[in-house]
């Protein structure tokens, strides 16, 4: 699933299995639904109140769908042919790097994925004081064996961050997390005190 | 504009943003480092200083930029491994100068080139500014609707290799852009009956999901190794020499003075930014320099210098497209062009207008930037290498555990997480079967002036708004700097992509040794 540089730029048919193809078909169906989303409401402001009503909301839509829809359908073309170029990377963004390790990789990906979803589900059920030390410090000693010691200062710079800057300077309102909400608390930092401007 | 001048310096010079360039320049150091580090920091220092005093804000953000380009040569020197893509040719030379001893005087020449680069680079954004200040008068509506149309589309059209793809996500983030309530409609659009969508997309939970988070997964996921073995005889000689290097590129003056310029001009061109400019800068000197041809790749000190000038350079170039007409010079400018918009300033009149003073305190951090950090990098590039070595699981962690705040506090909701899950999705998938990312950044910040602007100028002139003269001169120019865009670009793809198979036999020929 690489956009690295090949040198080989000719086109190849492929199946409809591979990653490559399926990936654009999501990314296809994306910009379909958006694209589907805005004409309907277009559709529905015209017909409501009438093109010269509605002109300052709907113009920019429909030129935006006019435009992309000639580049959606060359695109689609090239999906449904399957014939795919190696295209080269690019000037402003690039592909994934691919190393010498495919097996290895996947399970890091799985592993990356997974410890995000954690994470943000951690966040909405204990909240950021408590879910952001526990995860850094559980990757720091899974993924990257760092010391005791490490983690502890690590963990430290974040509650400071937390407590010092996000509470007590910006006084961030937090939204009360799951678990705190079911046992009936109230969430500590929203007690913590803030800067007085 | 001299009472401008002074009060950009008089702003910029208190205790605010000294404070504040105090505090970001260690962070740019070590973030500029961290493998794949400076984006994703980009992204947490914006969300940030969106809090900020913008006198405060933009010199910050800008001193940040400059100080975190500065650290590239470090990594490109003494490891081999390119800091960025903008520093992939100073390997070419700089490493085979450290395998010789002489990482010291590379990295001097490097420094000195760079800071060199940076002060033509601000200089020359100066100096656009009366020119620009006279042309932007005579802008109205439509004007200013083309620029932010054709800034979107130029961006499309160079994303090499893929331009249906470029111009197909930047429909794309136009239409991100515009879900919510638009006040040219009265109403919202697009929402999918979800609450938190009524305000439309934020940008912060946008740009990590689009660019932090994938970024952060190819470093975990490929976790190419660092180099390691030559690292303490690296670090011992980064600091011989340095004087003699800073001396080498006053010595290569004129060099220094043509790479310098083209980074600007290349800088200056849409969507192009610093990668090209530094090969373009190679290349010149290669062809230009006497014996270059043959001392090139192996440990030329001109090598060093023509792409470090140039690529620092391009900091002012990039600044002129992105402040005064809304046309991001690079990706990285996307983002100071989201935050400008966050901070509520629309970049172009009032960039030369009201706003002149802080266009120009942006110009002094450039400046100031170059000057404060180029002494320190080089008093502590070899304890600063030891950041370029940080293995990702390690780094990982903390990138993503300060990106989540960030993400949050854009809208102090629980939904900025599931927009970052969101858009995380989609910049992975589009990273991965090469869709251009910046496009929709561009198109995303640029929405809501693009449909301001249009909706003025349709109910001022109709459709007859395309026959105004500036109109059509700004179609041609535009149309012009794409053109000219693409060519570079083709040139410098073959440069680039040959340079990697010569870094890789580089690394190749050392381990075998």
């Amino acid at each position: 699933m690489s956009t690295q540089p090949t040198g080989d730029n000719k086109e190849r048919n492929v199946s409809w299995f591979t990653p490559e193809i399926a990936g654009e078909v999501v990314l296809l169906l994306f910009v379909l639904i958006l694209m589907i989303a805005f004409a309907h409401d277009a559709y529905g402001l015209i017909s409501d109140r009438g093109y010269a009503r509605a002109e300052g909301g709907v113009v920019l839509p429909i030129l935006t769908i006019g435009f992309g829809l000639p580049f959606f359908i060359l695109r689609a073309r090239t999906v449904i042919t399957r014939k795919k170029r190696l295209e080269k990377g690019m000037i402003m963004d690039l592909g994934f790097r691919v190393g010498e390790d495919p097996a290895g990789e996947r399970r890091r990906a799985v592993n990356y994925v997974v410890s995000i979803a954690a994470l943000f589900a951690g966040i909405w059920l204990i909240g950021f004081h408590i879910a952001i030390p526990v995860w850094v410090t559980l990757l720091l000693r899974r993924n990257a064996n760092a010391s005791w010691l490490s983690i502890a200062i690590i963990c430290v710079i974040f509650l400071v961050f937390l407590f010092g800057v996000m509470d007590y300077i910006i006084d961030t309102p937090w939204d009360v997390p799951m678990l705190f909400n079911l046992v009936g608390l109230d969430y500590f930092p929203g007690e913590f005190p803030t800067r007085n401007f | 504009m001299l009472e401008a001048m002074l009060s950009g310096a008089q702003h910029l010079f208190s205790p605010g943003p000294m404070i504040g360039f105090a505090i970001m320049v260690p962070i740019a150091l070590i973030s500029g480092l961290m493998p794949g580090g400076g984006l994703p920091f980009l992204v947490v220092v914006l969300s940030f200083a969106t809090r900020l005093d913008p006198f405060i804000a933009l010199p910050v953000v800008i001193g940040y930029m400059a100080a975190n380009d500065l650290t590239e040569p470090i990594p490109s020197i003494l490891l081999g491994i390119p800091g960025a893509r903008s520093s992939q040719a100073t390997v070419l030379d700089g490493y085979p100068m450290a395998q010789q001893g002489r990482a010291g005087e590379a990295l001097g020449a490097a420094y000195m080139s760079s800071l060199i680069g940076g002060l033509v680079g601000a200089v020359a954004l100066f100096a656009v500014l009366p020119f620009a200040r006279e042309l932007l008068k005579n802008f109205g509506a439509p004007e200013f609707f083309l620029l932010s149309l054709l800034g979107i589309m130029s961006v499309g059209i160079i994303s090499s290799g893929a331009m249906v793809k470029g111009l197909l996500t930047a429909s794309l983030g136009l239409m991100i852009g515009m879900i919510g309530f638009t006040n040219t409609l009265g109403t919202t659009r697009a929402t999918f009956g979800i609450d938190y969508l009524w305000d439309g997309v934020s940008i912060e939970p946008v740009v990590i999901g689009l660019f932090a988070i994938p970024e952060i997964a190819d470093l975990v996921v490929s976790n190419l190794p660092v180099a390691k073995d030559r690292m303490q005889e690296m670090l011992k000689e980064g600091k011989k020499d340095t004087y003699k290097g800073m001396r080498a590129a006053l010595a290569h003056k004129w060099l220094v003075a043509r790479s310098a310029l083209i980074g600007v001009f290349i800088g200056a061109m849409p969507g192009l930014g610093p990668t090209p400019a530094h090969w373009i800068a190679y290349a010149q000197a290669r062809q230009t320099e006497k014996g270059a041809r043959e001392t090139f790749g192996t440990g030329d000190i001109r090598g060093v210098i023509a792409p470090e000038s140039s690529n620092n350079a391009t900091d002012g170039g990039v600044l002129m497209p992105t402040l005064l007409f809304s046309i991001p010079g690079s990706a990285p400018m996307a983002l100071v062009l989201a935050f400008l918009v966050l901070v509520g300033i629309q970049p172009g009149p009032q960039m030369v207008g009201e706003h002149l003073d802080l266009t120009m305190a942006m110009i002094y951090s450039i400046v100031l930037g170059n000057i404060i950090v180029v002494p320190i990098v080089l008093q502590f590039a070899p304890l600063l290498t030891k950041v370029a070595a940080v293995p990702p699981q390690a780094l990982a962690p903390v990138v993503i555990g300060v990106v989540t705040i960030a993400a949050y506090q854009a809208t102090n909701s629980l939904g900025g997480l599931v927009m970052v899950a969101a858009f995380a999705v989609l910049g992975t998938f589009m990273k991965a079967y090469g869709w251009p990312r910046p496009p929709i950044l561009i198109a995303i910040v640029l929405a809501a002036p693009l449909e301001k602007y249009m909706s003025i100028a349709l109910q001022t002139y109709g459709v007859k708004m395309v026959f105004q003269p500036a109109f059509l001169i700004i179609m041609v120019l535009v149309a012009l700097g794409v053109w000219l865009s693409l060519r570079v670009q083709k040139g410098t793809k073959a440069t680039e992509n040959a340079s990697e198979e010569v870094i890789d036999h580089l690394h190749d020929a050392e381990g075998g040794r």
